[in-house]
């Protein structure tokens, strides 16, 4: 079958094998460069902010960047909580994929595959809920 | 029988001997940068999975205040500023290395390197992925490697230079 020109693109993206793995690959890529993205605004906005703006003024911050009372003050920005809860999501995707690729490098049986990643997906969703109630939590303390 | 043995004892007059095989395998210069970088990213991805964890860990201690009778954010700000506090007490260094010898800029310093190299390594992969660069591989690696060595130092700079990164010790 002859592609067109832009699904000649696409597949230059797509490595040679198809089906899950395929699918797998190419999660991996699109959340590793989000994961690149949120770790640097995670760095600036929980670790630089002050190279950024003036914070005396702040009472929230009088404790420093990182104390739970500057969290609550960041967490009142509706973009701060749900950028946060991306972040998560986009690094857990990254971070559980890549386990599943290290432990599959070594362990090859086709339902050993099969429950691990069942097993990981059910981490992932655990952790991203346990995300949501955390950031709801210290929203909902302030 | 006799031509297999013939062709057993060719391939190890060509490899060496088994004793050789087995030491070379220890030998950091039998496997080219391609290798190393490679185990290195499972390495550093261990690593860092390990770091998440214990990260959502600290910062989780934020819903315990409650449950264990502790005024808010009271638990989670004790064991921030107990990590912020210095190991060792040294004086009459300058003020930007007032934290480098605290248990959270070790933390910060083993994870950056183990980020930046990931992440470089990672942007490494995808190349040649794509096809770019394969030819000159060992070459693509170096100048990602130098750049991550500049992008690590200018982020440890950072952070010392950044007063209020870590809680202040009255917190």
């Amino acid at each position: 079958m002859k592609l067109s020109p832009s699904q000649e693109r696409v597949k230059l993206f797509i490595p040679k094998h198809s089906g899950s793995s395929a699918f797998w690959w190419v999660l991996q890529r699109l959340s590793g460069f989000f994961v690149f993205v949120f770790v640097f605004l995670h760095m600036v906005i929980n670790h630089y902010l002050t190279l950024l703006m003036e914070t005396e003024d702040i009472p929230e911050l009088a404790n420093g960047i990182a104390s739970f009372q500057a969290v609550q003050w960041k967490m009142q920005n509706p973009l701060y909580f749900w950028v946060s809860i991306l972040f998560v999501v986009f690094l857990i995707i990254h971070m559980l994929n890549g386990f599943r690729m290290v432990v599959l490098d070594v362990a090859t049986g086709h339902s050993f595959r099969k429950i691990f990643g069942i097993l990981l997906i059910l981490v992932g969703i655990l952790i991203v809920l346990y995300a949501f109630v955390l950031n709801s939590t210290v929203l909902s303390l302030g | 029988m006799a031509e297999k043995e013939v062709i057993v004892d060719q391939a190890q007059a060509t490899t060496g001997s088994k004793l050789s095989n087995l030491l070379s395998w220890f030998n950091p210069f039998s496997r080219g940068v391609g290798m190393w970088a490679w185990i290195a990213q499972r390495l550093t991805g261990l690593f860092l999975v390990m770091y998440v964890f214990i990260h959502l860990g600290i910062i989780g201690t934020m819903l315990l205040d409650d449950f264990l009778g502790f005024n808010t954010g009271q638990l989670y700000n004790s064991i921030t500023s107990a990590m912020s506090s210095p190991l060792i007490e040294v004086t009459g260094l300058p003020s930007i290395f007032e934290h480098v010898f605290s248990f959270a800029f070790f933390i910060d310093a083993a994870l950056l390197a183990a980020l930046v190299y990931h992440g470089y390594n990672g942007i490494r992969v995808v190349l040649f992925d794509l096809g770019i660069g394969i030819r000159k591989q060992k070459t693509v690696f170096w100048i990602l490697l130098i750049l991550g060595i500049i992008s690590y130092f200018l982020a440890i700079w950072l952070i010392l230079s950044v007063p209020a990164i870590v809680l202040s010790s009255g917190a």
